[in-house]
């Protein structure tokens, strides 16, 4: 796999922009600057494979703000189409230039999709996964999905008189279940920390075999905030320890970002989706959190007694 | 060079002589040997190509349609169940206007689960702007695979095809085949060229989003379908000066003078046809039209068959539950004209087993017949 | 909204790749994203360090980075999210009134 060269600061960043303006996401969406740093890793030579979903508006026949190969057809093959992809690059002698992404939203990565990323994995494909998840289905409007965590209000878990708990189940963990595919690298990332980001995607690119890294990217209207906050959000959730920043690399587990760990209240009770947290809710979180943490700062990523 | 072949070994080496570079595939029941074959093949350096265990038929599909689109030659096939869990796809890979060329076992679909052929797996893709063939002999189907990555291929078409065998009766039956030469086969089938695809130097945006041209591009792909009328007699007339072998879009058989014709598709035409030689030898005026090519519908050539007729059954090897047998519909369209006769008769659901008598009795049934007909050979 | 007529079916024309739908960079018209804003960001250059951080974080490539590191907003693109202004580590740019551009 090729790549643009490796970055250390803001300032190697790419210059030229390989997605331009005038997509339909909406104003402040995360994920479409997700597609922004994906392409400013990774280069004119990356071949995106998307899940249907929010990205699908980027583009609108006959309009393309795409300077690269983009494909797109169903919600659920993404990762099975990435894999034909590759078979007939590899036939053309062009798999080590080109550079697969799959870019797939949480639903199309914990749910409908999970059988290709599995089978994907499976096959050991040389692929880079990354999951854009705002932790929603977006584009059909905001329903609870695999990735939805604990208490998070949705269009169907609403926030109604008499039942305030918002999701009562707690999120499926993707990564550990990626790991235990046998992934040779696996990460978690944020738009908030775009550099991070950047260094995760180069890295997944010089390593063979497939690869996951799964981007929190808050949802402005999912999430129920302000146009310009999506950022600030995905910070604070970093900052408080809710969405851990770490990288696992031929399964030695690292944190990079370690987190101020202030309290989650202050992370998540300025979101719209929990503005009804109550203080046991916030409570059991926080003590989740702490838990994993303690865990994480003694160099591990689960315990075999876990499982 | 001939050899006795079963429908998967001729596909195989349909896919052999086609020089297929990339072929996803999941196993099946009738389809199972034809990957086993080209993997023991890959396995002894007879062929280099990519094969793609993918975990689902669905992924099979999806996986057929990203390697189209590095202008790779992709092949795959697969059976009922496995047919229909790729439906999905299906108009994805034709709407795209890639030119996969997929075989299907027929087989009966579930439930009640079952393992031997029908036609109604086929059939319910006829929707899906998939150029449809159907074979009576494994000598056929191996033509057929190379006819139509031809066709599939061609500038005006570019549209995928799905070619049909009988599931154990041609997949698993040796019959006698012509292995044409490598070098008939070059000369026919010219290297894949396609201008819309994933291309490093040229970057394009596949599968955008639409809403006003939607309509637009649905009335390309049906002009697409009916330029395939033409193109697939133009490629039927060289193939028949390589080989000597004709194929046309239906087969007539003894339909000159005929008052009673079967129409019908399929491997049990091999059946009819004994049954339509051993009345004839009786003075009784029978004939049988095959259709080979279903999609794009053959109207023309199926009026003019049928024009004298004056007695047409519609032998249907499927059924649409609350109505009728799938073709019947189609073909009565097309031929009735309140004075023939046209009845549907649903034979072998399931892979029930029929004989010439059965078809001599449908024969006599339908010349006795004084009214349209619906009956079924229970 | 094209008007519509009735065309018979031969009289259709097969018009090739153009009946694909696939597009290549350049191909149609930008859509007016510009118009969706109700602010738009102004930048005073003199407190500007370059961090080019507006520049990393803008969702929609419409701040554009100069040779020289200072940033310059396209505003037929940008929406008038506020990211820029917001991530601002000196707070030189001001969200104010687009005033129906």
């Amino acid at each position: 796999m090729a790549y643009v060269k490796a970055v250390e600061t803001i300032k190697e960043i790419e210059r030229e922009d390989f997605i331009g303006g005038g997509t339909f996401a909406c104003s402040g969406c995360q994920p479409v600057l997700g597609i922004k740093y994906v392409f400013k890793a990774l280069g004119k030579n990356a071949i995106m494979v998307n899940s249907a979903g929010c990205m699908t508006l980027t583009a609108n026949y006959p309009f393309t703000p795409y300077k690269v190969n983009w494909v797109h057809n169903a919600i659920e093959n993404a990762d099975s189409t990435a894999a034909g992809i590759l078979a007939g690059l590899k036939r053309k002698g062009l798999d080590k230039k080109a550079t697969i992404v799959v870019y797939a939203g949480d639903g199309a990565t914990y749910d409908i999709g999970f059988q290709a990323l599995s089978g994907m994995f499976d096959r050991y494909e040389n692929i880079i996964h990354v999951c854009y998840n705002n932790e929603v289905f977006a584009n059909t409007g905001y329903q609870r999905s695999a990735a939805t965590p604990l208490y998070a209000r949705t269009s169907t878990t609403p926030i109604v008189a008499g039942r305030t708990e918002g999701n009562i189940h707690p999120r499926k963990h993707m990564t550990k279940i990626m790991l235990a595919h046998g992934a040779p690298y696996v990460a978690t990332a944020c738009t908030a920390f775009p550099l991070d980001f950047v260094k995760k995607l180069q890295k997944a690119a010089s390593i063979n075999g497939p690869k996951y890294i799964e981007l929190l990217a808050p949802c402005i209207p999912g999430w129920l905030l302000e146009q310009d906050k999506g950022r600030k959000i995905g910070e604070l959730m970093v900052q408080s320890g809710v969405w851990p920043l770490y990288e696992i690399e031929n399964n030695f587990f690292k944190v990079t970002v370690q987190p101020r760990m202030i309290p989650i209240e202050e992370a998540l009770k300025i979101q719209g989706r929990y503005a009804h947290l109550n203080k046991e809710e916030a409570a059991a979180i926080q003590k989740q959190i702490n838990e994993e943490w303690e865990k994480f700062n003694k160099g591990e990523f689960w315990n075999v007694s876990e499982y | 060079m001939i050899e006795l072949l079963d429908g998967n070994f001729a596909c195989a080496w349909a896919v052999k002589l086609c020089k297929v570079q990339v072929i996803p595939v999941f196993p099946i029941t009738p389809q199972t040997e034809l990957m086993e074959m080209l993997s023991e093949w890959k396995a002894e350096g007879k062929i280099d190509l990519e094969l793609l265990f993918a975990e689902s038929e669905h992924s099979v599909l999806s996986a057929a349609l990203g390697s189209e689109m590095t202008e790779n030659r992709t092949f795959s096939s697969t059976s009922s169940q496995g047919l229909l869990l790729m439906h999905e796809i299906l108009p994805i890979v034709s709407g795209t206007r890639m030119p996969v060329v997929m075989v299907n076992g027929c087989r009966a679909i579930s439930a009640p689960i079952t393992l031997w052929p029908d036609h109604n797996d086929l059939l319910a893709m006829r929707d899906s702007g998939w150029l449809l063939f159907m074979a009576e002999t494994n000598q056929e189907l191996l033509d057929s695979i190379i006819i139509a990555f031809r066709v599939s291929e061609d500038k005006r078409i570019l549209l995928p095809s799905l070619v049909g065998m009988d599931g154990f009766i041609l997949s698993y039956t040796r019959e006698e085949v012509n292995i044409p030469e490598q070098e008939l086969v070059d000369k026919f089938l010219p290297e894949l060229k396609l201008e819309v695809k994933i291309d490093l130097n040229k970057p394009m945006t596949l599968g955008t989003p639409c809403i006003e041209e939607y309509m637009y591009f649905k009335s390309q792909l049906h002009k697409a379908q009916l330029n395939a009328l033409k193109v697939l007699e133009e490629a039927h007339k060289e193939w028949f000066k390589l080989t000597g072998r004709n194929y046309d879009l239906i087969e007539e058989f003894f339909v000159e003078g005929a008052q009673a014709v079967i129409v019908m598709m399929g491997a049990n035409s091999t059946i009819a046809k004994a049954a339509v030689r051993q009345m004839r030898k009786k003075g009784k005026k029978v004939g049988l039209v095959r259709i080979r090519v279903l999609r794009p519908f053959p109207e023309e050539k199926i009026k003019n068959a049928l024009s004298k007729a004056k007695r047409i059954a519609v032998v249907d090897q499927n059924i649409s539950a609350g109505i009728s047998g799938i073709l019947y519909p189609e073909i009565k369209a097309c031929v009735a004209d309140g004075k023939k006769i046209v009845s549907n008769y649903v034979i072998s659901l399931g892979g029930k087993m029929i004989s010439i008598k059965d078809f001599r009795a449908i024969f006599n049934d339908l010349l006795k017949a004084r009214k349209e007909e619906r009956k079924w050979l229970m | 909204m094209k008007e519509s007529k009735l065309v018979a079916e031969k009289e259709l024309k097969y018009e090739g790749i153009k009946g694909i739908p696939a597009s290549i960079t350049g191909m149609g018209e930008m859509p007016d994203t510009g118009s969706w804003k109700i602010l738009k960001p102004k930048i005073d250059s003199s407190k500007c360090i370059k961090c080019l951080l507006c520049w990393l974080h803008c969702p929609d490539t419409a701040v554009k980075r100069m040779p020289d590191d200072s940033i310059q907003f396209d505003l037929q693109i940008c929406k008038g999210c506020g990211s820029c202004a917001e991530v601002c580590p000196v707070k030189c740019i001001e969200m104010v009134k687009a005033k129906g551009e």
